[in-house]
């Protein structure tokens, strides 16, 4: 079925407590008893506005009105049609007080009580950082998160370089146009990998970072021991893969291991999701983890 | 700022309409026109400094977006040409009824200045000021650009195989069917004369070929036709990934000094 086809019930909001938030807020028409309670906020991708990369957002909580649940997509302070807020703290208490306040219109407006937060890229750090403060978040679905710091991104940044172009290059082997890029010079990997060594000066050591990955790691312990459930949701082809594979070890995939955290690659798709039918199967993802996620609460 | 649904109940389009300063209202609107696809992305940032500024001049702003675009209702893969023109429609009457507004001007960018030019034809709205941002002037060569930046994103990814569908194109993320890739191949920078007596102007990066050949059409039959020639760049293109939130606000200040001399 298209999503035109579904009967559209959107609300916008602007106004929201004490703050000026732009918000599109998806209501199903009608929803199965376990998913009334619940809304999945959508936080923005890096400076796209809440429409999200390749219109994905749009779709998405369309689609998932369709099954019964509610969304919210939002632009936090500062980014699309949102405001800065000149409340004088730094950008990520400012974030952090937008979502409160979103959480709480939508807990008093549409009488909602369980927040699953799903954001791409830097959407997937900051519902990270939101679901630490705020007990009301009950899932997270990160996707392409890089979750750390940027001092500790570039101090890991050359071994995640050199996994993402093996990975790559191992994928294409029998792949000829790889290779030719990669012989006359063309190949973007070659290149973003010698002008890595050459700027070695503007990285950073591991030693002089402020927030260590072990200190990521105790976050997502505290939150499982919450009983927040967290899905983890990479693009191949997104360097965050690599990074996530590099930094964190034998904790988290303990936690993957034993099912409480659920890491799921999309097969050849690319930071964005360019291709729409990579698009299509990362809605799918995304909506079974809701889903899961909303049954979970009927259960408790 | 006041975002509204307006609309039917199979098509329903987000609308954000910016009041004047109450001070200086001219009770003059302009609608604004964005780019399609990605590049509307791209410039969303450009379009809301341009209408905070046309704001505090006064006017009356009215930004939507297209049916499948954005925040409205729909969906990419069966949008037209006409779709986007009668929306340009909706709008104007939108603002026109709920303003008690006397005259509109609007601005396109890119794909959005071919819809506008398309929407006066068809229109009343003789003498409107209309404001042609970075226009497309050749549809066979904004599709080919398109294509070749959408082979160029994905080559030397792990999604540079990914078969497309053969239902439609794909181009930069986004879905172009057979029909709208035909409309819009079909544009040519004699497609983009807008009625007699209206008041263009033209802000291009570069004048090239054709928006000389654009002015010089335009200026016969048209009462004001002004060129003006930006160093801004391409804010538009995905190829700018670290100029995402870059704001042309040099273009952005000329376009908003030329529509408060042409509308009064």
């Amino acid at each position: 079925m298209a999503y035109s086809e579904y009967a559209l019930n959107e609300q916008v909001i602007y106004n929201v407590g004490s703050r000026r938030l732009f918000a599109v807020i998806t209501t199903p028409v009608s929803s199965p008893r376990a998913f009334e309670m619940t809304c999945v906020i959508l936080l923005n991708a890096g400076a796209i506005h809440r429409i999200g990369p390749n219109r994905i957002y749009v779709k998405l909580s369309r689609r998932l009105a369709s099954e019964g649940i509610m969304t919210c997509r939002v632009d936090l302070s500062g980014q699309g049609d949102s405001p800065f807020t000149t409340s004088g703290s730094c950008l990520s208490n400012v974030h952090l007080e937008d979502m409160r306040c979103i959480m709480d219109y939508i807990e008093s407006e549409k009488a909602v009580s369980h927040f699953i937060l799903a954001g791409i890229c830097s959407g997937a750090d900051n519902a990270l950082c939101v679901a630490i403060s705020d007990p009301r978040v009950q899932s997270l679905i990160l996707i392409n998160g890089g979750f750390l710091p940027d001092d500790i991104l570039k101090a890991y940044q050359r071994q995640v370089q050199l996994r993402s172009v093996l990975r790559y290059y191992l994928k294409n082997m029998c792949y000829l146009k790889c290779w030719k890029r990669f012989v006359t010079g063309q190949s973007s990997h070659v290149r973003s990998i010698i002008e890595l060594w050459k700027g070695n000066k503007a990285l950073c050591s591991k030693s002089d970072v402020r927030e260590k990955p072990e200190d990521i790691e105790y976050k997502w312990a505290q939150l499982i021991k919450r009983k927040v459930s967290i899905y983890l949701i990479f693009a191949e082809g997104s360097t965050s893969l690599d990074l996530f594979n590099v930094v964190f070890h034998k904790k988290v995939r303990k936690l993957i291991r034993s099912g409480v955290m659920v890491k799921t690659i999309i097969s050849s798709a690319d930071h964005v999701f360019t291709p729409i039918a990579k698009q299509e199967e990362l809605i799918r993802r995304i909506v079974e983890c809701a889903s899961m996620t909303c049954m979970r609460f009927s259960k408790h | 700022m006041e975002p509204f649904f307006f609309g039917n109940s199979s098509k329903q389009l987000l609308g954000i309409y910016h009041p004047p300063k109450h001070s200086v209202s001219t009770f003059s609107g302009i609608i604004l026109c964005h780019a399609w696809g990605q590049e509307y992305i791209r410039s969303y940032r450009a379009m809301l400094i341009l209408a905070e500024h046309l704001c505090r001049k006064g006017f009356h702003v009215l930004r939507f977006d297209y049916t499948g675009c954005g925040d409205s209702s729909g969906d990419c893969f069966d949008v037209t040409i006409e779709d986007c023109i009668s929306d340009i429609s909706m709008a104007a009457n939108q603002l026109r009824d709920g303003c008690h507004i006397r005259k509109i001007g609007f601005v396109g960018l890119r794909l959005g200045a071919y819809l506008v030019t398309q929407y006066a034809k068809r229109s009343d709205i003789w003498s409107s000021p209309l404001v042609l941002w970075q226009t497309v002037t050749n549809g066979a060569h904004y599709l080919a650009d398109l294509t070749q930046q959408h082979a160029d994103s994905l080559s030397g990814t792990f999604a540079e195989r990914v078969l497309n569908s053969s239902a439609y194109l794909e181009m930069l993320g986004f879905p172009v069917s057979r029909a709208l890739f035909d409309s819009l191949s079909g544009i040519n920078y004699e497609s983009l004369c807008p009625p007699k007596d209206s008041k263009v102007l033209i802000v291009n990066e570069r004048p090239c070929h054709d928006i000389l050949l654009l002015r010089d059409l335009i200026s016969h039959n048209c009462a004001i036709t002004d060129l003006l020639t930006t160093k801004t760049g391409t804010f538009w293109r995905k190829s700018n990934a670290r100029r995402l939130s870059s704001v042309p606000i040099r273009d952005i200040e000329e376009i908003v000094q030329w529509l408060t001399q042409n509308m009064r």
